[in-house]
């Protein structure tokens, strides 16, 4: 619930970025690396830009990012899980073994890999991630497919003659959902440490702010302790906001856990 | 037994596979890319190392000639997986080395950074979080739940920059950067240079990892029926939970630290290039940057092949550990 709240707060300063913020997140003055006082709320940085203008925006791609990233995984993941699961045999073996095989690739030398040859561009870097992150959605959907496939009720379903997509589609999948989100919430958590870490190293997006790329310039001038410290508190605070979503929802799934011993 | 044996021998067997896949995506990224493949084989960048236009050209066509460039496709691959079977990967011609030579060379410092941050972490996370699944639900595991997760939620390139301006910049209790003063190196002066980002990756990544993994773990086989059984039958509780729920436990922990290698080196380049450290991952980012694919491209595969192998020996150790792996398949 917390985790919520976090993350909404966090959006919700995305969004309003034009209202909220002080100052042009663009606009450099004279006051170059003034720690933070009334006039601004979180310092400046080496080029005299209010930070905290900076960091409202920088949360924009992040939050995108970790979105879309996140969503894609999920209904890729879901899709892909759930053919093998329910129709199983020679399909299934091949799948697993498709999902083995894109969970071996380590994801941030791909990325690395592709942002060399391709160029840094948001959408490849956001279509890779979600590329390395779909097969353990899948793998949970698989799974859960394959419990809830002998339940009686899709036996109904079948005896009454509903075809196997909408058994699928309409029962199956609705009820094996929660396990999936909440691992796609946590790879949100992952893909929002991702963007940061590729723009911490200057393989991000160089259109758009964001707080890996604050954090880069910080690295340089690290004397000036408040452009290290509080982009990074943001991310942070985003990514530790949708891992307790995610914790949130397994541990509301798993009875046994509030038992005690 | 027999069941479980074939189980070991059937994944050894699936590796081969996957090892292919692999250099053949490999293969398939060099010919996605736009442009000329000799030229990506070459890597795209302006230095001086290769000289003029008529040096390059000779390049080019001795690259064309050794990959097959101008073979059909399929050629081209059987030539590729040959090439990288038989170890070579591909040579930088911006560092004027083979990558494996390149590789072998840098891989040691990482190595000292990665290792003793999974055994510290390993010990620090499993003492912890065994303990407070022990302790579940509790204020002490609650507590140990939330510093793991934000553990995991933190950025490792963040969290060194925190610890160097704390600890560095103010304190000056350790040093900034690099794996030894030039005028110092002795054994200490290495081991103090080596503090900070041990406790960085240690702290941000491994540890965090293997305390919700083994609390969760333990959590989980408490609940199991043959625990249940065991305590109705009069076992004491401590005796149950050394002799079963540990052991039971401390499984999927082998598995995580299988698979592992692959996160580790990413966790690596961060740590690498905040501190400077003379490592392979921040090879890797300098090769990033400087678009240098030979060497990308080789340690790419290099560490892909490395999480495809350790990961399968991690399946094998737990087919070897928990005879009812390969069971299970029939009665489903």
């Amino acid at each position: 619930m917390v985790g919520l709240a976090i993350v909404i707060g966090l959006a919700l300063m995305s969004i309003l970025a034009p209202f909220i913020a002080p100052y042009d997140p663009y606009e450099q003055s004279e006051d170059i690396f003034r720690p933070p006082d009334a006039k601004y709320l979180l310092g400046t940085d080496n080029l005299g830009r209010d930070l905290l203008s900076r960091i409202i925006y920088g949360g924009r791609i992040s939050l995108v990012f970790g979105l879309v990233v996140g969503f894609l995984s999920l209904v890729f993941g879901m899709f892909m899980g759930a053919v093998p699961g329910y129709y199983g045999g020679l399909i299934d073996d091949a799948f697993s073994r498709l999902f083995e095989l894109f969970l071996m690739i380590p994801r941030f030398f791909l990325i690395l890999l592709v942002v060399a040859l391709f160029g840094n561009n948001i959408f490849y870097t956001m279509i890779i991630a979600a590329l390395t992150m779909w097969p353990s959605n899948a793998k949970i959907t698989r799974t859960q497919v394959l419990t809830l496939k002998k339940r009686q009720y899709v036996d109904a379903a079948r005896v009454v003659g509903v075809s196997n997509l909408r058994i699928l589609f309409q029962h199956i999948l609705p009820n094996g959902l929660y396990p999936v989100i909440a691992n796609s919430t946590m790879q949100m958590a992952s893909a929002v440490i991702l963007e940061s870490g590729l723009s911490f190293l200057g393989l991000g997006d160089p259109n758009f702010i964001s707080w890996g790329q604050i954090l880069q310039g910080a690295t340089r001038n690290i004397t000036f302790w408040w452009t290290a410290v509080f982009p990074g508190i943001t991310i942070l605070m985003l990514a530790l906001g949708f891992n307790m979503i995610g914790n949130g929802i397994n541990y509301a799934l798993n009875p046994r856990m509030r038992e005690r011993m | 037994m027999n069941l479980n044996r074939r189980y070991i021998v059937m994944r050894f067997l699936q590796m081969i596979p996957l090892i292919f896949s692999v250099i053949i995506l490999n293969f398939m990224l060099i010919h996605a890319t736009p442009g000329d493949p000799a030229r990506i084989i070459f890597g795209e960048f302006m230095s001086g190392g290769a000289g003029s236009g008529e040096d390059e050209a000779r390049i080019l066509a001795a690259i064309r000639e050794q990959w097959g460039l101008n073979e059909p496709l399929h050629v081209q691959l059987w030539i590729y997986i040959t090439q990288m079977l038989s170890g070579n990967l591909g040579y930088s011609y911006r560092i004027h080395q083979p990558v494996t030579t390149i590789i072998a060379q840098r891989i040691m410092p990482t190595l000292i950074l990665i290792i003793p941050s999974i055994l510290l972490g390993m010990i620090l996370g499993l003492l912890l979080g065994v303990y407070s699944g022990k302790k579940h639900p509790s204020a002490f595991s609650s507590i140990v739940e939330f510093i793991s997760m934000i553990g995991y939620s933190i950025p490792t390139f963040w969290l060194a920059l925190v610890f160097i301006l704390v600890f560095s910049v103010n304190l000056n209790w350790f040093p900034m950067m690099g794996m030894q003063n030039p005028l110092d190196g002795s054994m200490l002066d290495r081991l103090w240079h080596l503090c900070l980002p041990v406790a960085t990756l240690t702290f941000g990544w491994t540890m965090p990892s293997f305390m919700r993994l083994s609390k969760a773990s333990v959590i989980e086989v408490s609940r199991e029926d043959y625990v249940k059984c065991a305590q109705a039958e009069g076992l004491k509780n401590r005796v149950i939970f050394y002799k079963y729920v540990l052991r039971n436990s401390l499984l999927p922990v082998v598995t995580l630290t299988g698979i592992w290698i692959g996160v580790m080196f990413t966790g690596a380049i961060m740590v690498e290039t905040v501190f400077s450290w003379p490592g392979l991952g921040r090879t890797m980012f300098d090769a990033a940057i400087a678009r240098d694919y030979p060497l990308l491209m080789g340690v790419f595969l290099i560490i892909s092949v490395c999480v495809v192998i350790t990961s399968f020996a991690t399946d094998i150790v737990i087919a070897i550990l928990d005879p009812r792996i390969g069971y299970e398949k029939r009665y489903d």
